[in-house]
């Protein structure tokens, strides 16, 4: 009966949600969105089946261990890490919900792992194992029964340790800071993981070495090889392969130890929940009482001091400030950027040795870079009220223009974008040396006409569609139709603004470019103000669709 | 007379649904007045009007004689607002949420800090300077509504369901800063569903029901007024109010699967 319920209830939320997607732009892009998840799964299948296929095609068992491993250990990543990283631990069905009603403990951790096999961060990945088991025993004759069974086990273990890790993630992440911290800390991990190998590829070229173990010493890669085996994405990958040695022995006990894998997931999962319900975490009272501290009695005045603005501009652009500097994403774009420039720079520079378009290459990469800089903060512009919540009433109601509420919100993510920019400007100069005073120019320049751009886009973007955020998540993706506005921006960036810098370097006036970005900017600037008074009307008109969609 | 709120012909549409139909309301200045009626009655809608949060669909609302769409800054200059929601920004502490209101309201730093310091003694949260408003309870939440809506001297004060979800002795504190400023000449202008706390407070009430005022006047006159028998008792002001708009569903107040179960 409550299971027939929950399906119930899922299905309607699912069905209202179909229908409050009401506009024809936000359906084209959500069907666009959802035709690059399915390409990026067709392409992940395509491939991992190719690598499994040749792997069984080969008479040589060594092929198909590595190929049953990559693809094991990529289902394994796709299943348990993806979703916990990203989605912050965060379950399809929280159980906050269901506390409501008479159900023990163990039942709603039923309820919540039985939700999630049907959530779509495993609904992307089933079809990726599906396709690599269907094309194994169609094409390289891999046997029928036994494969099917691993993937079911496997899949099963997966889902029950996603589900057990989330549970203990969002344990671990009840306090707000801690929460933010981790985020912070877990995606700039990722991002910096993410570039290693080319930082490693330079590492080992300048060292005139060319394979990871020559680098590596020997006991690393053993001691993690052994422990690695002993995962679920090991032991599914030597249950598959000893299946097709018509060995089932080994493939057996491999598959006892993934059902075994299975049964502690389960405890663990188990234990985890009916521990936070015990203390009560999740019932949704009194949030958590943060101490004390001496972090906000600090009063950062900044603009306070700026005169030459309206008190009202001022206050606005000081609070917007504050909550870019409080925002996860905020102070995750702080600690990356400098990370980013040095990366990047490394890694570009390297590949650039001539000069391209009339530029030399400190020069072109440089400018390139702050242009990329500049759309950082392109959410912050495009969706500029998403963390405002019910706050953003207090603008409604305050005897303000809505053209200076305007304003003041766009100063402060200026000034943000000022203090990225300078740190762009820092870190590539470490990488560099200091720069030439064109280049210099030039990418300043490129970076300020880049985020006025940006900047009168999303003044009539964020009222028109306003998605409301958390300001703790590291997510901070805009609404639908605001993804194709960046992309449009983006184009605009690259074709005008990196036209102004490449056309006069090409025709041999390099020197011409700054002033040409000059005048662009003086152009924008003109465009700005005479736009802010309609700006600051259309924000008016919107504000009750804007109201109730943050409210939501 | 002097009046501090007026609407003529206030009337609100979604869609199909009229929230607010041909609202016609004359308060003066200095006075308490409740605004009461039954869930889905238009109260909320009819404060979000006056205070600039919704537009009218038809007819006109001022504030001190000034038009709340055509003159909208200056309305919203002379009035101060606790919604029914906290309107709170909640990545700022309670005193920089105060100060972003004064400023708004264009104060002087001195006498915002001065304001503050004292206002957050008074609703007891004095000691959670640094504490951001989102990890605020939703009592507190509520005092710092209130006090933002009384830091830059509002001549005319909407309170939407003040005294929901806070303590006994904050209620009282409150109470007693609303008879301060009536007091002082302010107008208060109070929606509750917390009949007795109308009852003490308001020397004016209006009752609204499907849109439409079906009682407004002097809360001594209502309650004396009516069908009454002379010299009968006057009536409370949660009789006044069942009898406007209780109609027929007060006598079905029974369920039948318990009434069976009793008789059983």
């Amino acid at each position: 009966m409550r299971v027939r319920a929950l399906i119930w209830l899922r299905s309607r939320m699912w069905w209202h949600g179909l229908r409050s997607r009401s506009t024809a732009a936000d359906t084209a892009v959500g069907f666009i969105l959802t035709l690059l998840a399915a390409l990026v799964s067709i392409s992940l299948a395509s491939v991992l089946s190719l690598i499994t296929v040749v792997g069984l095609s080969d008479d040589s068992r060594e092929p198909l261990r590595i190929a049953l491993t990559i693809v094991c250990w990529m289902v394994g990543f796709l299943a348990v890490v993806v979703p916990v990283v990203f989605g912050l631990g965060q379950t399809s069905l929280p159980l906050r919900r269901l506390l409501v009603f008479p159900i023990s403990r163990g039942g709603l951790y039923r309820i919540s792992l039985a939700a999630s096999f049907a959530s779509g961060v495993h609904i992307f990945w089933y079809p990726v194992l599906g396709a690599i088991v269907i094309a194994a025993v169609t094409l390289a004759d891999a046997p029928v029964l036994p494969w099917f069974t691993v993937a079911a086990v496997f899949a099963l273990c997966m889902v029950i340790w996603c589900h057990a890790v989330q549970q203990l993630v969002q344990r671990m992440l009840q306090k707000r800071r801690v929460r933010e911290l981790a985020a912070l800390l877990g995606l700039v991990v990722v991002v910096i993981a993410s570039m290693l190998p080319a930082m490693y590829q330079e590492r080992a070229e300048q060292l005139g070495k060319e394979w990871f173990g020559e680098l590596v010493p020997r006991p690393v890669t053993f001691i993690a090889g052994r422990a690695a085996s002993v995962f679920p994405p090991s032991l599914a990958a030597r249950a598959f392969e000893s299946f097709v040695d018509g060995d089932p022995g080994p493939g057996v006990g491999s598959l006892g130890w993934l059902v075994l894998w299975a049964g502690v997931g389960l405890v663990v999962g188990g234990s985890v929940v009916r521990l936070t319900l015990l203390e009560g975490d999740v019932t949704g009272g009194p949030r958590s009482a943060a101490k004390p501290s001496n972090e906000h009695r600090q009063r950062p005045r900044g603009f306070d001091r700026l005169t030459v603005l309206p008190p009202e501009v001022q206050v606005v652009a000081s609070k917007e400030l504050r909550y870019l500097l409080r925002s996860t994403v905020g102070k995750f774009n702080l600690v990356i950027m400098p990370v980013f420039v040095i990366i990047m720079t490394l890694i570009v520079a390297r590949d650039l040795e001539h000069s391209f378009l009339g530029l030399d290459r400190t020069s072109l990469v440089f400018v390139g870079l702050m242009i990329y800089a500049s759309m950082f903060s392109n959410n912050f512009l495009f969706n500029a009220y998403a963390w405002e919540a019910a706050g953003v009433q207090s603008y409604f109601l305050s005897p303000v223009e809505p053209a200076r509420i305007v304003l003041g919100k766009n100063v402060g993510v200026w000034f943000y974008n000022a203090i990225l920019g300078l740190e762009a400007i820092a870190a590539f100069c470490l990488i560099s040396g200091p720069l030439p005073v064109t280049a210099l120019a030039g990418g300043c320049l490129a970076f300020v006409a880049a985020v006025l751009l940006a900047t009168i886009v999303g003044n009539f973007l964020s009222p028109a569609m306003p998605v409301p955020r958390d300001i703790s998540s590291i997510t901070n993706s805009p609404s639908q139709t605001a993804v194709l506005a960046s992309f449009g921006v983006l184009i605009i960036n690259a074709l005008v603004i990196g036209g102004c810098i490449a056309v006069p370097s090409v025709l041999g006036f390099g020197w011409l470019g700054p002033l040409v970005l000059i005048v662009l900017i003086v152009i924008e600037i003109a465009v700005y103000s005479v736009i802010l008074q309609a700006a600051g009307r259309f924000l008016a008109s919107r504000r009750e669709s804007l109201i109730e969609a943050l409210q939501a | 007379m002097n009046l501090a709120i007026e609407t003529r012909g206030l009337r609100r549409t979604f869609g199909e649904v009229v929230a607010v139909d041909g609202l016609d309301l004359e308060v003066e200045v200095g006075t308490f007045f409740g605004f009461l009626g039954p869930n889905g009655a238009g109260k909320s809608t009819t404060i979000k009007m006056l205070t600039g949060l919704l537009g009218p669909s038809d007819g006109t609302a001022r504030i001190l004689g000034h038009d709340v769409v055509r003159e909208a800054v200056q309305a919203k200059r002379r009035m101060g607002v606790v919604p029914e929601e906290t309107a709170l920004f909640e990545r700022l502490t309670g005193p920089e949420y105060l100060r972003f209101v004064g400023r708004m309201y264009g104060m002087s730093r001195e006498v915002i800090d001065a304001r503050s310091a004292e206002l957050l003694d008074l609703m007891g949260l004095e000691g959670d300077t640094a504490k951001l408003i989102v990890d605020y309870s939703h009592g507190m939440r509520k005092k710092l509504s209130i006090s933002a809506a009384v830091i830059h001297e509002p001549r005319v004060l909407f309170l939407d369901e003040p005294f929901e979800g806070i303590d006994a002795v904050s209620s009282q504190l409150v109470r007693s800063v609303l008879n301060q400023l009536v007091a002082s000449g302010v107008t208060v202008f109070l929606t509750s569903h917390i009949l007795e706390i109308v009852e003490k407070l308001c020397t004016h009430v209006a009752i609204i029901h499907e849109g439409r005022l079906v009682a407004a006047g002097p809360l001594e006159s209502l309650r004396g007024g009516g069908e009454r028998e002379p010299g009968a008792a006057t009536q409370t002001l949660e009789q006044l109010f069942l009898s406007m708009v209780g109609g027929g569903r007060l006598e079905r107040g029974r369920l039948s699967w318990l009434e069976e179960r009793s008789l059983g």
